[in-house]
């Protein structure tokens, strides 16, 4: 990404302000990373890692201005002479004229901002890794069923756009139909977004292809979500086995992250969509703590257990019993 | 394991993968039972999606790498071949 793109995009959020270097605006930065490099103005720059901003703070700044005048060109010159792709100050500090005159005259764009270093590093890292994420696309529909991204996939004509125009009509937002871009966002995270062509637009056999957006509103739309539940909408195949209690957690890899997925067998009569809510609203226990299969699951061990403690002969209830078991008993 | 073809494929129409060239695509992708995937410039689409081989915006000239997996790959990968090479039915 060049320094411009980045300029261009924070100018406003960040209070980027350009001081010198208008002339290297073309360079490259070519990692997330931000480096807060105050030994490189000692000389020490071995560290100073080519095609990532630099961050100048108080202590950076003060330090130059504690040099001798005759100096402080030579220290600028420390760090200048890596050709970082900028070199951000903090906190609006009074930039010595020693520093803006080597970055002048090594094209390296110098800039300002109000932040402190803390907040503008924060910043900037989520906005580069944001923009530097690897992209993919995957062949499925993306959705946002109360809150959770759904990515729906599975063969084509099984009816995955039909079942997200049926989730649109009863409220809920489509990202992307068919083509989902996917960006690997660091930790952990995997966003998907429509691709700008074809944003919000569906095709539906028979009908054609129609404009969600249009037709239903901006409300029944999402620029992009976070993939946190894979439906693999699938043929029924009798000689399957499907998951019957939901206790064992499934995974789908996407830009080698590992997010819990579903198969869902599609025959007559099944409503897909009915289905797809009720994962939706399952996932978003799942996330707070509550797992419907696992606490089913514990109850009846527990029931069981029992059962066969009163076939020994042992009457007493165990103190471990989940709340439930024993008010069942007693009605 | 599935069978695999793969071809490369040059858009030789003067109106290139249009919306009813690449209907015409996918309509006869989907006539078979093998998966078809479409790549340009590193991006790769399902080929019996409309929406994703209308998005490869493919011009006269773009070369296209064609991947068939599945049992009928390979008459998959022919039918694709002759409706390219015939323009999809246009004159020029």
């Amino acid at each position: 990404m060049e320094v411009s793109t980045l300029l261009r995009a924070l100018r406003v959020e960040l209070g980027l302000e350009l001081i010198a270097g208008k002339s290297g605006l073309d360079r490259r930065i070519t990692g997330p990373g931000i480096q807060k490099s105050g030994l490189a103005l000692t000389g020490f720059n071995h560290m100073v890692k080519p095609g990532l901003i630099q961050v100048l703070g108080k202590t950076e700044i003060d330090y130059l201005w504690s040099l001798e005048p005759k100096n402080r060109y030579e220290a600028s010159n420390h760090l200048i002479s890596c050709s970082p792709p900028g070199i951000i100050v903090t906190r609006s500090l009074d930039i010595p004229e020693q520093l803006i005159r080597s970055a002048t005259d090594s094209r390296v764009p110098l800039m300002s901002t109000g932040l402190r270093s803390a907040l503008l590093i924060e910043s900037l890292h989520k906005f580069l890794a944001n923009r530097m994420a690897q992209v993919r696309s995957i062949h499925g529909v993306l959705v946002d069923v109360f809150g959770v991204g759904i990515l729906l996939i599975g063969k084509s004509g099984i009816g995955k756009s039909e079942c997200a125009l049926e989730l649109v009509m009863r409220g809920h937002r489509l990202v992307a139909d068919d083509v989902v871009d996917v960006n690997f966002v660091p930790p952990s995270s995997i966003i998907g977004a429509g691709n700008e062509l074809i944003r919000h637009n569906m095709e539906i056999r028979g009908l054609g292809i129609i404009n969600i957006k249009d037709l239903f509103g901006v409300a029944a739309i999402r620029e992009s979500k976070k993939i946190q539940l894979v439906i693999n909408v699938e043929d029924w195949d009798n000689s399957k086995v499907y998951d019957r209690l939901g206790i064992v957690t499934q995974t789908h890899s996407i830009l080698g992250v590992s997010i819990p997925r579903i198969d869902i067998p599609v025959r007559p009569g099944r409503s897909l969509t009915s289905i797809i809510e009720v994962a939706a609203r399952n996932q978003i226990l799942k996330v707070m703590g509550h797992h419907s299969a696992l606490e089913f699951q514990h109850k009846i061990d527990a029931s069981v257990e029992h059962s066969v403690q009163v076939v020994r002969g042992i009457s007493e209830l165990p103190h471990s019993l989940p709340a439930g078991i024993i008010d069942d008993d007693a009605e | 394991m599935d069978e695999i073809a793969t071809t490369r494929l040059t858009i030789i129409n003067d109106l290139g993968l249009h919306a009813r060239a690449a209907t015409l695509l996918v309509q006869t992708a989907s006539r078979f039972e093998s998966d078809l995937y479409i790549s340009k410039d590193g991006r790769q689409i399902n080929g019996k999606s409309i929406m994703g081989v209308l998005l490869l915006t493919a011009g006269k000239g773009t070369e296209l790498e064609m991947e068939a997996i599945g049992p009928d790959c390979n008459q998959l990968i022919a039918a694709i071949e002759e409706l390219v090479k015939n323009k999809f039915g246009e004159d020029k």
